[in-house]
């Protein structure tokens, strides 16, 4: 692969993974591929228009009658929230809150959890086993498998006085965290932003999964695999 | 019985899906049709549509690209409708303005109108790409078009607007 190749390569995906070697020998690509990726971050925010509240228009009956149920798997699409996470609050400086301030609302609350699991920032291709893993996440309160990610941290956290599995993930740019939460139903997702993480809390049933990263986290892709690995059990 | 139980499901079953989705919906119509109004329009419009056919979406963990296609197609149908006029940059709307208003920072409102400028053909496949983190073979398969021709216009948008970066 010549520069000209990678180039073209890197301007199309900014999250291309060269294989060639060629990156690893070249100043200027190594240059090039900072500046796109550091374009495309700001895309992504330039991008992310304020959205108005939910409005969903009036819905004619429609004969379900003839209609066969889906089965199981149709509860709720579960979602994985990661939440990237202390690591990244510590390196980047994301805001650290004390513990007894009284957070405002649930994603403060998120935002605010992060930086007291510093063992969730870690960094480490050391998987956690399945046995930790369903000891943190009961099968009363959701399955996960393992393919959101390589997933190395696993705790019982609490938020608003209720259990809450917190898992963390290993992403492209550091730790996902991923917050599962039964109990806090959220009418519609909520964007999360921390000065260098970024995330969202996704409405799944009755409750709702926070997912955090870094702002170069593809996060999109995260919640995709995470909705096909997590189902909730009620 | 039946019936009822089917028909709340179903209703259940739609309210998750817009709930989760509205976001992407919306950021999707807003950046095919460059007006914030419009956008409105087409995601009621989608959702109606999402609603009405929801029966044949089998598979849940489809409900994004299923919805977004809807938006797509619903976009289309109202410039069909409408027969539109090439937006003129210098002669918005106040809808269409609000979508370069957005945050009070300088250098992103740079850039949002040098997206806004960006030619449709370059714009969606960086909007899925980047807002809504689809490959480049689901980008290819969403517009129709071959992997090859998504990756030319990714790089051809991306050289664009560093273009317009450095140039400001």
């Amino acid at each position: 692969m010549n520069c000209e190749q990678y180039k073209a390569a890197i301007a199309a995906d900014p999250s291309y993974d060269d294989d060639s070697g060629h990156l690893n020998e070249c100043a200027a690509c190594q240059s090039y591929r900072a500046e796109m990726q550091a374009l495309n971050e700001k895309i992504g925010r330039a991008l992310a228009l304020e959205v108005p509240s939910l409005e969903v228009p009036n819905l004619p009956d429609i004969d379900t009658s003839n209609v066969v149920s889906l089965p199981l798997r149709r509860v709720t699409p579960v979602w994985l929230a990661v939440a990237a996470t202390v690591a990244l609050a510590a390196v980047f400086g994301v805001r650290i809150l004390s513990t007894d301030i009284e957070y405002e609302s649930l994603s403060d609350q998120v935002l605010a959890h992060l930086d007291g699991e510093p063992m969730g920032l870690r960094v480490t291709d050391v998987a956690i086993t399945d046995e930790r893993l369903f000891s943190v996440v009961p099968a009363d309160v959701a399955h996960m498998d393992h393919g959101a990610g390589l997933i190395t941290y696993a705790q019982s956290c609490d938020i608003n006085g209720k259990p809450v599995p917190h898992l963390v993930i290993q992403g492209e740019h550091g730790p996902i965290t991923i917050l599962l939460m039964p109990h806090e139903y959220v009418a519609e997702a909520i964007e999360l932003n921390g000065k260098n993480v970024s995330g969202v809390i996704l409405p799944v049933g009755d409750g709702s999964i926070a997912i955090i990263g870094s702002r170069k986290e593809n996060l999109e892709r995260v919640r995709n695999s995470v909705l096909k690995s997590v189902m909730w059990s009620t | 019985m039946q019936s009822s139980n089917n028909a709340a499901e179903r209703r259940q079953r739609f309210d998750q899906y817009v709930a989760v989705y509205h976001q992407d919906m919306y950021r999707y119509a807003a950046w095919l049709s460059r007006d914030k109004a419009i956008a409105e329009d087409v995601v009621q419009e989608a959702m109606l549509r999402a609603w009405k056919s929801l029966d044949a979406l089998r598979d849940q963990t489809a409900a994004k690209p299923w919805l977004l296609t809807i938006v797509r197609r619903e976009n289309a149908r109202y410039f069909e409708r409408k027969r539109l006029e090439t937006v003129d940059i210098d002669n918005l709307t106040a809808s269409q303005a609000a979508l370069l208003a957005e945050q009070p920072d300088e250098e992103l409102d740079d850039l949002r109108q040098a997206l806004y400028e960006l030619d449709d053909d370059y714009r969606e496949p960086l909007v899925l790409q980047v807002l809504m983190g689809y490959s480049t073979t689901e980008i290819a398969e969403q517009m129709g078009l071959k992997q090859g021709a998504v990756l030319t216009r990714l790089h051809r948008a991306r050289a664009k607007l560093k273009d317009q970066m450095t140039r400001q």
